[in-house]
Order: structure tokens, then C-alpha cells, then sequence
């Protein structure tokens, strides 16, 4: 009688697990974020997370182009996806069309690990209306981004030191022109604000703080005087004249073939341009050009900061409990860093509490693992991160020469704005007006002098309904 | 008086000077046409180092074909092929079958209500709902993310159905006449009689279907989302169009993944190949389908 029972409890053991099984094996999970050039179902990161997390996901991606027109559209299609990775302003946008879920409740329940590694400021930004719609994911390290690259072999020829002052970095371009004859410094029209050069302005991003309220750097009191510093280099030759028609093709050809000193440079060029540079002109140095000082001794450069993403749920969705705790078994301790970094020995190897790729392996296997993140660990990612930096040695040493200039580091404030739906809203035309007219202030199709109208121009078109909002944001934080 | 007269007897010199310039000014067009592409294909075959210090003319520099291997190996682009090739064969057969079949209707004359199809067809032609509406019908059909939404609505385009219900018209009447004295039924006569005959106008129909399916990415960036759906144009449309985004719009993961330029062309040269190969079989009847089809309407 006793065995029996007990035959039949196991029988019965063995029945809810294998059910549980099979329910289990049901759920899929369709995950969408933005996209990239590479298919997310064969990719052997989305193996790796099956393995580690046990669910089955279906993954897809929004088009390069006209993403957030083509999010909205999807999302309307109620129940198609259950996981979406946003960018902020994707986020905001969603939020505002009341199209996510609030996850308050199920990261409570569901999501202990998610609560614990991400920080509780991050949460706080994340938050709309006091509720959480979306897992927050910060940039992987305070990133110094964008700077200017210089010929240091070209500077030590001419005996002439780094610039450190506007006045300096004037000097250094005339040298170069009268000496070698070449080109000083070459840049694209997108490169119309040159944050080294806006530091010696005392701009170091879009919106800056000036006497307690939030400025946009176009109507920063010191702009006009950048802008009339660039016409001015514009005007004797020092910057590329092509400047309003390049776009970074053209100016990347001038630099790797020697015929520009310095230019715009963000360090995840490096790979392709140092390595041309090498080849071409045999004996070239690089230093880089830190943000100029401005009058008062004061120099700032923008680093990431905020939120960079977000994983929400859509309204509708199926598998909502089982979205949670995907997200939340990634980020368990040894699935995460199996995620981000794969295995040891095979794909990567510990020297001093720091990670170095194994290579080609793990730009074979883990190159694309940071598409699949929902959420990181706040302490650890970016150990496991700075590993992709050391696929490649010029990449690792421009990027660890940029990242001293940290030290004058400074986040947009913006960067921690929650849903600025007005901002979103005007940012893009905003930047093109911007650009436009500071092309055409700069290369002397207009005189600097008309600055002003520019400004109310820029006012008109959704300037100033973006200031509001950013200081009413600024002022009740 | 004099001059004219001059003119009049050289006017076999000037028609010779006006072919040769004719001649020169063509070639310039084929030449404007084509280096670009020379460009391109010499900068799929050269070295990244070379295509970035705009090293690459209309000849590779540092010749190699690993571009080409990556583009191969990627497993988005084999899928996108596969994906391509499917929508064109299957796109194009079916578009054949149904253009002819409403064609050959609408080009017989004592059909009733053939006027009113008639304008339903150009009315949808020249005005249709926009992408929204369209993209909520495909919705409610159940066609996102389906292989069928790249197919289906492109099955009829009315300006090719224009063409070939011309080209119908054209045929002599006497001829179906005579075959339906023999006793063959509507459907004998278009397969035995009509369509044999017409082979010029579907071979370029053909041509104009095959190609639009093979370049179509417009449709796929809008309903397709899952990437093993991707043609092959809409993943070439991407990997430009990343690089086209000012560096600063780019998040620093995906940044430092842009696909290297002499990659990026010798993915547009793996696009283009297949399609390009169609033409030359083709052509003959390209030209003379649509001078006939043209003449005859």
C-alpha cells in the first residue's frame, strides 16, 4: 500500500514536471530592438542565452531608417511582441502613448535580480509618473566620445607643444598651414560644433547650465563667439574649405592620406584609420587634442551618462510574467558575464582583475552579445565591457588615451531628463536648422553678424518650447 | 543665299557630324553610367586601407577577395538571398498569371462592365490609401512578417497591365475567331493563340515584374521584422544607410561595428550580380515589346 503510494506520487512527480516541461517549452518570447547588421536568430549569442536562461525567444528588429515611425506602427499591433528594446527617446515616446506595460509589480515579484544590480538612482530617471515602464540600462563606462586626433610627428617637427587655449590651438593651426602647407584640420558639416573648441567657449554639450537655468548651446551668450573663431579659421584656410559638403568619408580619406594634421575623431575609428594612417604614411604619430581652456582656466567634455536603453513590455503582451523573468535570469551572476564575455580560456582571459578578448573567438562568438543585453549590472558590465575595446590595439590605445581626459568630464544634464516628449519631438529639425546655419555662418555664406536672427529663428521652430520643458524639468527635480 | 545653299549641299557632312556627336554624347551618358560602377566594383576588390584613403579609382588597389568571402559567410546575407530569390520567382510568375489573365479580359471589348473594372484599375493606380491604411490591411489579413506581404500586393501593377491589354488589343481579332470556329474554348485560345504571340510584351513584362520584385526593399522595411525575412535590397539599403548617420547619432556598440567600405561595396556588388545577369538574355525583347506595345496602343 505504502509502495504503492509512493509509485504513485512519483508517478505523479513525473507528470507535472514533464507537463511543466512542455509548457515550459511553449513560451516564446519575441524580443525586438533596434537594429543592427547581423541576424539575431543565428547568432550564437541567442544559443548561448537559451541555454543559460531556458526560454525560447524569437527576435526582430526595427529598420535602420524611420525607426520610431515603424515602432509605433508595430506596437499598435497588439500582442505581436512581448520585449522591446528601446532607446530613450523610443522610450519616451512609448510612455507618452501610454503603450507600456508598468512594471512596478512584476520586477517586484519577478525581478529581484534586476531590482538589485541596477542602481536606484538609474531607477528614479527610469521612472514616469512615479511608476517604472521600462528597465533602465546605463552607458557601459562615462565614455569620452568625440575629440580632435592631431599629427604628433607633424607638431614635434614644428616644434610646437599640444594646444591647450583657443589662442594656442589658432597658433598651432597657422603653423601648419604656413609650414607644411597642408591641410590643418579637416571636418565634416556635421562637425559644426567642435566640442574641443566649444570648451574653450565654455560649452562642453547641447544644453548646458548657465546661472541655474538650462541653455541650449545655440543660445549660449559665448556661441556667437565660437562661431565667428570658426569663421575666422574658415575665412584664412586653417579648416577644411570643403567643410559644408564633407561627410566623414571624405574627411577620414584626407587625414589617412597625409594630407590634413588633424581631425574630428571618435575612438571606435581607430581600427580602420590608424591602421591607414600606418600603412600610408610610415612613422606617423597621433596625439590627441584635449578640450581648450576658456578664459578662465575652466575646460569640460562631454562623457555618456543617463540612460542609453530600455527594455519594456508592450501593452498586450502574452507572456508578461515570463518576459520578467527572462530578463531576470540573464542578469544571475555567472549567466550574465557567460552572456557578455562567454567562457573562460575560450573566449576570454582575466590578467589583473581586467578582461581581455581571446581572438578571433570572441569576435566570432561574442562580438554582438551587447545587442541581446535587457538591463546590466551596474558594477560589473563595465568590466566585461572593456574587453570589446581590446579587440583591437590601436582602438585600446586611443580609446585609453581619450578616457584620461575624463577628468574634465561632464554629462549633459539633459542625459538625465525622463520623458521630454517636446524635446524629442523638435531635436532632429532643431540639429538640422542648427547645422544649416552654422555651415553658412562659418563658411562666410552669411555674415556672423546675423546670429541673432538665427537664434529667433531657432526660438520659432521649437527652440523655445524645448527650453520650457527642460527647466520645468530642471526646476522640480 | 549662298550659305544656305552650302548648307544644304554638305547636309550629308553635318548629319555625319551630328551622329558623331550623337555618338559621343551617348557614350558620355555610358560613361557616367558606368563609373560609378567600375568605382564600386574596384573598391569591393581593394584593400579597406586602400578604399578609406580614397586610394581606388576605376582599378583595385591591394587586390583581395576576402570582402567578398565576409559578404558570403554572413549569415544575413544568405538568408536575404534565399529570401529575394523566392519573392522574385514566385513574384513574378504569379504576377504574370494574373496581369495576363485581367488583362486578356479587360482587352475584349463586348465584355459588359469592362469600363468600369477598367476604371477601378486606373483609379487605383493613381491614388492609393497611403502607408498606414496599407499597413493596417496588411495587419488585419495577417500578412506581417509573412513571405506573402512582399508578393501579394505586388502582384498587379496596373501600368504593366496597360501595356499588355494594348498589346492584346493589337492582335487580330480574325485569329480568335478562327480558333473558336475550331471549337477551342476562351481558355485554349489565350494559352494556344494569344499568349505564343505575345511573347515579346511578357518576356519585358516579365523583365519590368522580376526587377521591381528584386529591388523592392521598401515593403520589407516596414511589414518585415523578423530579420530571416530580410530580401537581400533591404539589407543593402541598411548597411549604406548606417553609415550615413552622423557619428554622434550612433550608439558607441554599434559604432563600433559599421561595416568596413570595401565590405560595403562588395555587398552592393553581390546585390546587384543576379539581377544584372537577367538583362542580357532578356533584352532583345525588352527593346521590341515596348516598341511594340507603345506603337500598337
Amino acid at each position: 500500500m505504502k509502495r504503492r503510494l509512493s509509485l504513485r506520487t512519483l508517478l505523479v512527480v513525473v507528470l507535472v514536471m514533464a507537463l511543466s516541461v512542455v509548457v515550459h517549452a511553449q513560451v516564446v518570447i519575441r524580443h525586438m530592438g533596434n537594429w543592427d547588421a547581423f541576424d539575431p536568430n543565428s547568432d550564437i549569442v541567442a544559443e548561448a542565452i537559451e541555454k543559460v536562461t531556458g526560454y525560447q525567444v524569437e527576435y526582430s528588429m526595427l529598420p535602420v531608417e524611420n525607426m520610431n515611425e515603424v515602432l509605433s506602427l508595430r506596437v499598435s499591433n497588439v500582442g505581436a511582441y512581448d520585449s522591446l528594446k528601446l532607446n530613450s527617446q523610443q522610450y519616451n515616446m512609448l510612455t507618452a502613448q501610454k503603450a507600456l506595460l508598468p512594471l512596478d509589480d512584476l520586477l517586484e515579484k519577478y525581478g529581484q535580480r534586476i531590482l538589485e544590480v541596477i542602481k536606484e538612482e538609474t531607477w528614479e530617471a527610469a521612472k514616469v509618473d512615479g511608476k517604472i515602464y521600462g528597465v533602465p540600462e546605463v552607458p557601459p563606462a562615462p565614455n569620452v566620445n568625440h575629440v580632435i586626433l592631431a599629427r604628433k610627428d607633424i607638431l614635434d617637427e614644428l616644434n610646437l607643444a599640444v594646444p591647450e587655449t583657443v589662442d594656442e590651438f589658432y597658433d598651432v593651426l597657422k603653423t601648419i598651414r604656413k609650414e607644411k602647407n597642408m591641410l590643418p584640420l579637416a571636418m565634416a558639416q556635421h562637425n559644426f560644433a567642435l566640442s574641443v573648441v566649444t570648451s574653450g567657449f565654455g560649452i562642453y554639450h547641447a544644453w548646458m547650465e548657465v546661472d541655474g537655468a538650462i541653455t541650449h548651446q545655440v543660445e549660449h551668450p559665448k556661441m556667437k563667439e565660437y562661431v565667428e573663431f570658426m569663421a575666422k579659421l574658415y575665412e584664412e584656410n586653417l579648416i577644411d574649405q570643403d567643410f559644408p559638403v564633407n561627410a566623414t568619408q571624405h574627411v577620414v580619406e584626407k587625414f589617412t592620406s597625409g594630407r590634413a594634421a588633424m581631425i574630428p575623431f571618435a575612438w571606435w575609428q581607430a581600427p580602420a584609420v590608424l591602421a591607414a594612417l600606418e600603412q600610408n604614411v610610415p612613422g606617423s604619430e597621433w596625439v590627441v587634442i584635449p578640450p581648450l581652456k576658456d578664459e578662465s582656466g575652466n575646460r569640460g567634455i562631454e562623457v555618456d551618462g543617463g540612460i542609453l536603453w530600455f527594455v519594456g513590455i508592450p501593452q498586450g503582451a502574452k507572456n508578461v510574467e515570463d518576459v520578467v523573468k527572462w530578463w531576470n535570469a540573464k542578469l544571475e551572476l555567472d549567466n550574465h558575464k557567460y552572456i557578455a564575455l562567454g567562457d573562460e580560456g575560450v573566449h576570454y582571459y582575466e590578467e589583473n582583475g581586467a578582461y581581455f578578448p581571446i581572438l578571433p573567438v570572441f569576435e566570432d562568438e561574442r562580438n554582438m552579445a551587447n545587442w541581446y543585453l535587457t538591463g546590466v549590472d551596474q558594477e560589473l558590465y563595465p568590466t566585461y565591457w572593456a574587453s570589446r575595446v581590446r579587440k583591437n590595439a590601436h582602438m585600446s590605445k586611443v580609446y585609453d588615451a581619450m578616457q584620461e581626459l575624463r577628468q574634465w568630464g561632464s554629462v549633459n544634464p539633459v542625459a538625465w531628463a525622463p520623458a521630454l516628449p517636446t524635446v524629442s519631438k523638435y531635436t532632429q529639425s532643431l540639429n538640422l536648422l542648427t547645422q544649416d546655419n552654422l555651415v553658412n555662418f562659418i563658411a562666410g555664406g552669411d555674415d556672423v553678424r546675423n546670429y541673432g536672427d538665427f537664434v529667433d529663428a531657432w526660438r520659432a521652430s521649437g527652440g523655445q518650447e524645448s527650453t520650457v520643458e527642460v527647466n520645468n524639468w530642471y526646476q522640480s527635480r | 543665299m549662298n550659305k544656305r545653299q552650302k548648307h544644304f549641299m554638305k547636309e550629308s557632312k553635318v548629319e555625319r557630324l551630328f551622329s558623331a556627336l550623337n555618338v559621343f554624347l551617348l557614350l558620355l551618358l555610358a560613361a557616367a553610367t558606368l563609373f560609378p560602377f567600375l568605382h564600386v566594383l574596384a573598391q569591393s576588390l581593394s584593400s579597406e586601407t586602400a578604399v578609406i584613403s580614397g586610394q581606388v579609382g576605376l582599378f583595385p588597389v591591394d587586390p583581395q577577395l576576402g570582402t567578398y568571402q565576409y559578404v558570403m559567410g554572413n549569415s544575413q546575407f544568405t538568408s536575404s538571398f534565399r529570401v529575394s530569390v523566392i519573392i522574385t520567382v514566385l513574384g513574378t510568375l504569379g504576377a504574370m498569371v494574373v496581369t495576363t489573365f485581367a488583362a486578356y479580359t479587360l482587352s475584349k471589348p463586348h465584355l459588359p462592365g469592362r469600363n468600369f473594372f477598367l476604371v477601378l484599375f486606373i483609379f487605383a493606380m493613381l491614388f492609393h490609401g497611403g502607408i498606414i491604411p496599407n499597413y493596417l490591411l496588411m495587419r488585419s489579413l495577417g500578412l506581417l512578417d509573412s513571405i506573402w506581404v512582399l508578393i501579394l500586393p505586388a502582384l498587379v501593377n496596373v501600368f504593366n497591365l496597360l501595356i499588355i491589354k494594348n498589346f492584346f488589343e493589337g492582335t487580330p481579332e480574325s485569329l480568335e475567331e478562327a480558333a473558336r470556329i475550331d471549337g477551342a474554348n476562351t481558355f485554349s485560345i489565350l494559352f494556344r493563340i494569344v499568349l505564343p504571340i505575345s511573347l515579346p510584351v511578357l518576356a519585358t513584362i516579365s523583365l519590368f515584374y522580376a526587377v521591381a520584385y528584386w529591388n523592392d526593399f521598401f515593403r520589407a522595411m516596414i511589414y518585415i521584422s523578423r530579420p530571416d525575412l530580410k530580401p537581400l535590397q533591404l539589407y543593402l539599403y541598411e548597411i549604406v544607410t548606417q553609415t550615413q548617420r552622423p557619428l554622434t547619432d550612433v550608439p558607441v556598440d554599434s559604432a563600433m561595428n559599421l561595416t568596413p567600405a570595401a565590405v560595403r561595396s562588395a555587398t552592393i556588388m553581390a546585390t546587384t550580380f543576379p539581377i544584372l545577369v537577367v538583362y542580357p538574355f532578356l533584352q532583345k525583347y525588352f527593346v521590341k515589346g515596348i516598341v511594340v506595345g507603345s506603337v500598337k496602343g
